[in-house]
């Protein structure tokens, strides 16, 4: 799916950081601007209602700011705020507890086709079960598949090494399909990867 | 297993998601199918990875609210007046850091934020007024930096969000100081008991450390810069604090703080980008 940023040559998000490193407030809300889609897009996906989502996406922008006097360009700023959103979702995800109903009626940014019904229950299907596998292995499954990162800026944005980014990316869509009612798998033994981590928020969290 | 660095889990976890996703180099792939040719676990592996590929990609983008004109509204960064559309103001949302924030103040021994909101209400009509005597080391109402006055917009409001100038900052520590006479004697909790003790680590603070909230580093944060710039000892109880206010118009926290040896109230403003001092003023109890 979308989302795809093309490539442009300068980073207009380093200049953006500059000028509010200068005293322009207005480059953050111009920054904000620039980044609220993916952002929401990530926090809807991590958390499966609209007004969770646009929580985040609050909370996330508002430690962004707080925090952006700080950021020094070590690493670029979206993948920055990408860990900005993406602990903002496990926060909320603690306090909320794990139930939520999926919505269906989610607002899709493609005009709605004919069989629209059938792809909003589907699309909600692919939510719930995004919803029952670990948060870890959710993050990295929707920075990959649908914000079109890299393993490495995922690995950034994780605070893991990549090869942990891969390897929840694999054992993620494992546990994804078997969420989704892959029963035919029933019989197999557990992974030779071994199962999953259980969906503990300490355990996602960073290496020292 | 005829290749023995597909043994460890881990590894082949990783290079198997590279195999599913087409990512993995030539070499790596050749290498991985020569596993699967012989291990039916790993196949049935594949082909749930690639079914859960194919359920992601029929997610669409979805339409997103205007989530950075509510932020920017909340951070006073907005100039286009207004623009509310479709969006619910920040002080609506059910767990807002502010709200928590909130909750937190709630907690201090002083009464909290609630109390301070309504107090700084009742004496939001004083601004203006000069404050007398200074009492402490610092003399009340330095200026730390250069302020320009300016027009607050819609005077009167309270809380969270508040237009402050250094007329208000001044009535605000003249209140806090009434207010800290009024508890009792407080000389004897300055060690604050019933304050989180904030053991702030500067460099580590940025980054998520497991299982605190962001909330809790963002508030040992804005505690830690307040005293820093307001010269606050440590036996100086944080009474007062506002994480969203404005002062001239800069987005700005306020932190009031009962300084126990010169039984005094220092309010202290920092610009939230960056900490950097832009008033205080202190009032004795």
């Amino acid at each position: 799916m979308a989302a795809v940023t093309g490539r442009p040559a300068p980073d207009p998000d380093r200049a953006l950081v500059r000028r509010f490193h200068g005293g322009d407030q207005q480059a953050f809300v111009e920054l904000m601007r620039r980044h609220e889609r993916r952002v929401y897009n990530l926090a809807y996906r991590m958390l499966g209602r609209a007004e969770d989502a646009r929580d985040a996406t609050q909370d996330a922008f508002l430690s962004c700011y707080r925090n952006l006097a700080r950021f020094r360009g070590d690493a670029a700023f979206s993948t920055w705020l990408h860990r900005i959103a993406v602990n903002a979702c496990y926060d909320l995800l603690r306090k909320r507890g794990p139930t939520v109903e999926v919505e269906e009626d989610v607002t899709e940014i493609r005009a709605p086709a004919p069989d629209h019904a059938d792809r909003a229950a589907a699309a909600a299907d692919v939510q719930r079960g995004l919803l029952a596998i670990p948060p870890e292995f959710r993050a990295a499954l929707v920075m990959y598949e649908l914000q079109d990162m890299t393993i490495e800026e995922i690995a950034e944005a994780l605070e893991v090494p990549s090869g942990t980014v891969k390897s929840r990316l694999h054992r993620g869509r494992i546990a994804l399909a078997r969420a989704l009612g892959s029963g035919r798998d029933a019989t197999l033994s557990p992974s030779p990867g071994g199962e999953p981590s259980p969906p503990n928020a300490a355990s996602n969290t960073p290496n020292p | 297993m005829s290749d023995p660095s597909l043994t460890p889990p881990g590894h082949l976890d990783e290079l198997l998601a590279g195999y599913v996703d087409g990512s993995a180099a030539p070499d790596v792939r050749a290498r991985v199918e020569s596993h699967l040719a012989g291990c039916e676990a790993c196949r049935a592996e594949l082909d749930l990875a690639v079914e859960a590929r194919r359920a992601l990609a029929g997610l669409p983008e979805l339409e997103t609210p205007d989530v950075a004109a509510a932020v920017a509204r909340e951070l006073g960064l907005d100039r286009s007046g207004d623009g509310r559309a479709g969006v619910a103001p920040l002080a609506e949302r059910r767990a807002s850091n502010r709200s928590a924030l909130r909750e937190w103040a709630g907690r201090q021994p002083w009464g909290g934020w609630a109390a301070a909101a309504a107090v700084f209400a009742a004496v939001g009509i004083l601004a203006g007024s000069v404050l007398t005597g200074g009492g402490g080391a610092n003399d009340a109402g330095t200026a730390l930096a250069p302020a320009q006055e300016t027009a607050a917009p819609e005077g009167g409001d309270a809380g969270p969000g508040t237009a402050h100038t250094t007329a208000s900052i001044d009535a605000l520590a003249r209140t806090l100081a009434g207010e800290a006479s009024f508890e009792g004697d407080l000389r004897e909790d300055t060690a604050a008991p019933g304050a989180p003790v904030p053991a702030p680590s500067p460099g580590s603070a940025e980054t998520a450390a497991p299982g605190r909230s962001s909330l809790a580093r963002l508030r040992e944060q804005v505690e830690a810069c307040l005293r820093s710039t307001g010269n606050a000892p440590p036996s100086a109880e944080l009474m007062y604090l506002e994480a969203e206010a404005t002062f001239d118009g800069i987005p700005a926290y306020v932190g009031g703080f009962l300084l126990p040896r010169e039984e005094a109230v220092r309010v202290v403003v920092v610009g939230s980008a960056g900490c950097a001092p832009l008033y205080a003023a202190t009032h004795p109890r």
